[in-house]
């Protein structure tokens, strides 16, 4: 009779076997969602060119960034060792533009992670604390949204410059060496950073302000779980894919930004080549020289329309209202 | 007249020339040329397009400035300089000036003259640091007369001078009216000219007024307007008396802060006398519209004491500071306009199309751009170190590659057409030269550079440009690293004038261009150690004594040689690096005549010289 038993359980596990479902986890639900998204994808192959000429610049770049060929100035697109022409001091423009990824992936790193650094903080308290903490981040807030944008960056970038000039020790020196050894770029974080966290807190105070209402707060209260450990380990996750979208949207805003103050003057230093700066110098010459201009701008145009494609991808793979 | 580099390789050359274009401002500096009528430099210039680069006419020679003009006395006399070097131009007293000799042939039916500049900060003669449209409607007593380059009576039907020209007397032409009928005496003169130092005027050129009597005390305040040393003997003499000798003075008298402005008019309107309408001036038009920001049109002046021009109306397009060169020339090439200037940025362009190159024509200038050291502050404070950054680049492949002959090189400081010119004073010895200095001062390779070098410019693509060259070039042979400060224009203009009691490590650019063509108004202007315009802090004992005496010498020869004396000590000395002087190229439609462009003030056309052919 045992033998008979085994047999028949084995057959009986052999003829149906359970199949549980494969657990998948939020990442990789929404990694899923996002390649879907060939738009997306397409993007974050195109980002990963970028990346990669940022960090191999030296080994990628057929010239230096300042190397100029005087003799060899103003060349077209496609004339002999320059794919894409030289300026009017005979610099290679491919070599340019590929530097210029630094300065941009630099910027648009950076600004962001000081937007999430002090917006997420600023979002989250206020919109869990609710009260008089609130009521006076939001009035800053507010306070802070009506200084026009380009107007602060101007007057902030004309001080700094002024400050910088007059620092000979002091706690600010290390500062100064900084910004002029990479060109000016601690006045453009500081420049492009500092109005720009205003949105991220309003949202990460928004999705607080709906979230601590929801019972798996109210059970964490319950059980006597600090304000802190609410804050970061319940909410906080839960807010994660509103700041990533925002911060990832929040990048082609500052590399616009980054070559807007270039444009205007007032960012990096040339010769340090950033694309801002690359487009203000082709302006002068449309009629003569299209392609100086041409060039940089093409770049600039994909670079932000790509982060923008790779924030809309993330939203819409984060969301799961969303028909798969 | 100062070029802020803002006012771009493209607007400087217009805001130059517009500041410059004063009726009749000297032509060219006083040169020992005894009374050469050359010719009008633009009309014999015209040479481009085959060449890869368009010639410019050939250098101006300097305006003779006699000591009395128009005078019936016989040349010779008492009223002549002691030197007797002054040869009195014309003694006739009828002499037509500013305009063609005799009517050409072939005129076409319609003469509308239409060009483009920016919209003038003011338009008030006594007021405003540049001329721009003035002198199409007011003009002073004397003139340069842009088609043969001379001086010669205006308002004024002669002068004369004393025997040290620190008194100079001016006599009217019998008969002259404002623009509205009202008569024009010397008093209008008197009053105009009082304007300038007034400080209830507020003038942003007061200075205009220094070389006579209590000019530089009634501009500071410690004296009264009226005290100016300029009286109306009568209704037709005028007298002024200067504080010093000076030789050139109608060069001055013939700039734009010398022409007359109704008093009947201002009084009744004030601020609003220059709007048109109320507008009233003597010049040969009247200005019959004034669309801020778009334009500036002028008709026929019915009571104009001088020859009736050709051209009936003067149109003046206005367009933004910034654009004004680029979009001047895209309205020339729409035939909106008749005339533009070329920038610097569509000059190759212009020389390879067909049609513009034939067109396009090329004037010289009068001025230099410039770099300025500090010279009581490290590193620069050590002549050796400016040497170097002299020669420590390629200057032939500045203009050539860079600017694309643009510009012409200038490794001396004064423009070829002023008197004391002195290219032999160049420093020599090129890159390796300047690779002992630097390490003769120490710094060897460029060790123990100060790394806070900066080089503070007001924002403009060509300077630019030709900044970030040098930059590059002194990293390459001297191994120093320098930065880059650009400024917008008017945060530029203070930081320099603040420069006079403060240090600043490195140095500034900017340019300049003549006001009058005389030496004077550089040395003794800008560089001597009391004025400094640059605040560069450099006094040099001898160059101060030499150029205070020569600014009075009344011996044309013996002045020439003591200016070039002077600029050998200011080119070896370095306390300015000159990089490059001015010229300009403009296009001109095929069948209009008469265009000049002088080099000094000669930036807006005259509507009193140009006509039109079939």
């Amino acid at each position: 009779m045992a033998t008979n038993t085994t047999a028949t359980t084995t057959a009986l596990a052999q003829a149906a076997p359970i199949i549980a479902p494969k657990s998948v986890s939020l990442t990789q639900d929404a990694w899923r969602r996002f390649i879907r998204n060939k738009a997306a994808l397409a993007s974050l192959i195109f980002i990963g060119i970028i990346v990669f000429a940022a960090l191999f610049a030296p080994i990628v770049a057929p010239y230096h960034y300042a190397t100029q060929d005087i003799k060899a100035t103003t060349q077209g697109i496609g004339s002999s060792g320059h794919l894409l022409g030289t300026d009017r001091l005979g610099r290679d423009i491919l070599s340019r533009i590929i530097y210029g990824t630094r300065i941009s992936l630099a910027v648009g790193l950076v600004v962001p992670l000081m937007i999430v650094l002090i917006g997420v903080p600023v979002g989250l308290v206020a919109g869990y604390k609710g009260g008089w903490v609130d009521t006076f981040s939001m009035r800053i807030v507010d306070v802070f949204y009506a200084i026009p944008n380009l107007l602060f960056i101007i007057i902030f970038m004309t001080y700094l410059k002024a400050k910088f000039q007059h620092v000979n020790g002091g706690w600010l020196l290390p500062l100064k060496s900084f910004d002029t050894a990479t060109g000016g770029m601690l006045g453009v974080f500081l420049g492009l950073g500092l109005l720009s966290w205003l949105t991220v807190s309003r949202l990460v105070r928004g999705q607080v302000l709906s979230l601590k209402r929801k019972e798996f707060v109210e059970a964490a209260h319950c059980i006597g779980a600090s304000n802190s450990r609410i804050i970061t380990r319940h909410l906080l996750p839960n807010t994660l894919a509103v700041i990533i979208v925002a911060a990832t949207l929040g990048i082609p805003a500052a590399i616009l930004g980054e070559a807007g103050i270039s444009f205007i003057g007032l960012g990096i230093n040339p010769p340090v080549p950033s694309w801002g700066l690359m487009i203000s110098e082709g302006i002068a010459d449309l009629r003569s020289y299209p392609y100086m201009l041409i060039s940089p701008a093409v770049v600039l145009s994909l670079t932000a329309l790509s982060f923008n494609f790779i924030g809309d991808g993330l939203r819409d793979a984060f969301d799961p209202w969303m028909k798969k | 007249m100062e070029e802020i580099a803002k006012l771009t390789a493209h607007a400087y050359t217009r805001r130059k020339f517009l500041a410059l274009s004063a009726a009749g401002t000297a032509a060219a500096a006083l040169a020992a040329c005894g009374g050469t009528t050359s010719a009008p430099t633009s009309t014999a210039a015209a040479t481009k397009a085959a060449a890869p680069a368009a010639t410019t006419g050939p250098a101006p020679t300097a305006t003779n400035v006699p000591q009395a003009l128009g005078v019936t006395a016989p040349a010779g006399s008492a009223t002549t300089g002691p030197t007797g070097a002054a040869t009195p131009a014309t003694t006739g007293s009828a002499v037509a000036a500013g305009a063609q000799p005799t009517t050409p042939p072939n005129l076409a039916d319609k003469q509308i003259f239409r060009y483009a500049d920016i919209e003038p900060p003011t338009f008030d003669p006594q007021v405003g640091s540049s001329p721009f449209n003035m002198p199409q409607m007011f003009e002073g007593l004397v003139i340069v007369n842009w088609t043969n380059n001379q001086i010669e009576p205006a308002h004024a039907v002669s002068y004369q001078a004393n025997a040290d020209a620190t008194v100079w007397t001016f006599k009217l032409r019998p008969g002259l009216k404002w623009s509205d009928g009202m008569p024009l005496t010397a008093k209008d003169f008197e009053y105009a000219i009082k304007r300038i130092p007034d400080p209830k005027v507020a003038s942003k050129y007061s200075a205009a007024a220094e070389n006579l009597k209590n000019g530089t005390e009634i501009a500071k305040g410690t004296a009264p307007p009226d005290s100016l040393g300029v009286k109306a003997l009568d209704d037709s003499t005028l007298e002024f008396q200067l504080v010093t000798s000076i030789p050139f003075f109608p060069l001055l008298a013939a700039t734009w802060s010398y022409y007359a402005t109704p008093k009947h008019i201002i009084e009744k309107f004030g601020d609003k006398w220059l709007e048109a309408g109320n507008i009233v001036g003597s010049g040969p038009y009247i200005m019959k519209e004034w669309k801020h920001d778009q334009l500036q049109a002028f008709e026929i002046n019915p009571n104009y004491w001088g020859p009736k021009p050709i051209v009936t109306r003067v149109e003046c397009h206005i367009f933004p500071d910034q654009t004004v060169l680029a979009q001047g020339l895209a309205a020339y090439e729409n035939n909106e306009i008749d005339t533009a200037q070329v920038s610097a940025s569509d000059y190759d362009r212009a020389l390879k199309d067909a049609k513009l190159s034939k067109e396009m024509k090329g004037f010289p200038g009068s001025s230099t751009f410039m770099l300025h050291w500090d010279t009581t502050n490290k590193p620069t404070s050590d002549v050796k170190v400016r040497q170097a950054l002299a020669l420590g680049f390629d200057r032939t492949a500045l203009i050539d590659n860079v600017l694309k002959k643009y510009y012409l090189d200038a490794p001396t400081v004064l423009p070829p057409d002023i008197a004391g010119y002195n290219p032999q004073a160049a420093l020599t010895g090129g890159v390796d030269k300047a690779k002992q200095l630097m390490s003769d001062a120490g710094f060897a390779n460029g060790q123990g550079w100060p790394a806070d070098f900066s080089i503070v410019y007001a924002a403009n693509a060509t300077a630019k440009l030709v900044l970030e060259y040098l930059q590059a070039e002194w990293k390459k042979n001297l191994g120093i690293t320098v930065n880059l400060d650009s400024r917008e224009t008017k945060a530029y203009v203070e930081w320099r004038v603040s420069r006079k009691t403060q240090p600043y490590t490195g140095g500034h650019f900017g340019a300049w261009g003549s006001d009058y063509g005389d030496p004077a108004n550089w040395h003794n202007f800008l560089f001597a150690s009391g004025t400094d315009f640059y605040n560069t802090h450099w006094k040099n004992a001898e160059f101060d004594s030499i150029i205070a005496k020569a600014k009075g010498m009344t011996d044309k020869d013996a002045r020439t040689k003591a200016y070039q004396q002077a600029e050998q000590i200011l080119v070896t000395e370095q306390p300015h690096l000159p990089l490059y002087h001015g010229q300009s190229f403009f296009v001109i439609k095929p069948n209009l005549q008469g265009i000049y462009h002088p080099a000094i003030l000669g930036g807006v056309p005259r509507g009193r010289y140009a006509y039109f052919t079939k």
